[in-house]
């Protein structure tokens, strides 16, 4: 039986991390740049455009106008509405265009802020979901739970195939039981405090 | 030096395992959860105190004798942005915590406390995001922001050794080949399609 397992699991495990491993890559890497914001310019570029559009427009119908005659992409989020004027933000990932639309003459100003790689980085990290409007969001969101249900795998078959191996199993007892009580024991203790 | 690797992988990944654990059911807490405006909002615990409200005090200094004398053990002194004025003119302060937000408005003979308390997924979200970045006071989240930057560097740790065991050993698994070849076009073709 364990002459089956072990090779099974080895195999599980390397097919689940290499499948994952861009994915952890970057969730490792933006965590670092979150933890350490002045290492990385994660700053956005900002670009600003205008455009003509029907007058008259409800938000929701001034998105999509911008979506097919512009080709904006994102989900439509923070709408404000004030003298005449609609403001709103068209988001996904990597852009994040902020609308200024004159329902009187149906002129839009648009500033586009585009994240470069490792601003994209922080943003991949971010987004997740399944209730987006764009749908490559929504594949992205579906990834993301493949990917986080891939660490549980990596968890457990990881533990099974060092604990098989004598050679780390002490010294791997001693991390794993610090890991444990710092980890999981700040955890509580924090939850209950 | 593929045995020393090997060695750094598996130690890393036991040192660690528990953020990976947190970083698992955060992700996929993620996934599944609704809109923001569509999330369900937790139940408020509401109550009051006596409190004689010292009339020499501003209210940074104010929001800083009630969290010292009131406030939750996690909550750091309390910034600027937090301090507003209810319509009637009153001083409102929130502390924000891992554990949730405690809303305290001050009248001239007492404090009300409205608490509310974020169900155990949303905890487990907010403390992986507390990081060295934040501002820490209390030893507990001090210690779990050390625990935190070791996970980020294990887990970058990992997947590098990782990826050099599976270069250096197994390169032509073909299940690992597929895989690598489904994931990098995954990974390319989402990034491409969000930038």
């Amino acid at each position: 039986m364990k002459r089956k397992l072990y090779p099974m699991l080895r195999d599980v495990h390397l097919t689940v991390g290499i499948f994952s491993m861009l994915f952890v890559l970057m969730y490792a890497w933006s965590s670092l740049q979150i933890a350490h914001p002045t290492w990385m310019n994660t700053k956005p570029v900002t670009t600003e455009w205008t455009t003509q559009i029907g007058a008259g427009l409800a938000p929701r119908d001034a998105a999509m106008a911008l979506r097919t005659g512009g080709g904006l992409e994102g989900d439509l989020v923070q709408i404000r509405q004030k003298d005449g004027r609609t403001q709103f933000r068209m988001v996904k990932p990597g852009q994040m265009n902020e609308i200024d639309y004159d329902g009187a003459t149906g002129t839009v100003k648009g500033k586009l802020n585009r994240w470069g790689f490792f601003g994209m980085m922080n943003r991949m990290h971010t987004a997740s979901g399944l209730w987006h409007e764009l749908w490559w969001t929504n594949i992205y969101g579906v990834v993301v739970g493949v990917v986080s249900a891939g660490l549980f795998v990596l968890g457990a078959t990881g533990l099974y195939l060092w604990f098989v191996r004598k050679k780390e199993r002490k010294l791997g007892i001693v991390l794993l039981v610090l890991g444990l009580a710092w980890g999981l024991g700040t955890m509580v203790a924090m939850r209950i405090a | 030096m593929r045995s020393w690797i090997q060695q750094i992988h598996i130690y890393l990944s036991l040192l660690s395992l528990t953020s990976l654990v947190v970083f698992g059911l955060v992700g996929l807490h993620a996934t599944f959860e609704p809109k923001f405006e569509d999330r369900p909002k937790a139940e408020a615990r509401r109550w009051e105190t006596a409190f004689a409200t010292p009339k020499n005090l501003d209210d940074v200094e104010l929001a800083e004798r009630i969290r010292k004398a009131f406030g939750s053990a996690l909550a750091n002194p309390v910034a600027k942005q937090f301090l507003k004025r209810t319509a009637e003119g009153r001083l409102q302060v929130d502390f924000y915590e891992v554990n949730g937000l405690t809303r305290v408005v001050v009248f001239d003979d007492k404090l009300t406390f409205e608490q509310t308390r974020v169900p155990v997924l949303e905890y487990l979200n907010r403390i992986h995001a507390t990081t060295t970045r934040a501002p820490v006071t209390d030893w507990r989240v001090r210690a779990w922001v050390w625990y935190n930057e070791l996970a980020i560097w294990s887990l970058l740790g990992m997947t590098m050794t990782g990826i050099l065991l599976w270069l250096t050993m197994r390169l032509s698994h073909r299940g690992a080949l597929v895989a690598a070849v489904l994931g990098t076009a995954a990974f390319a073709l989402i990034y491409w399609r969000l930038q």
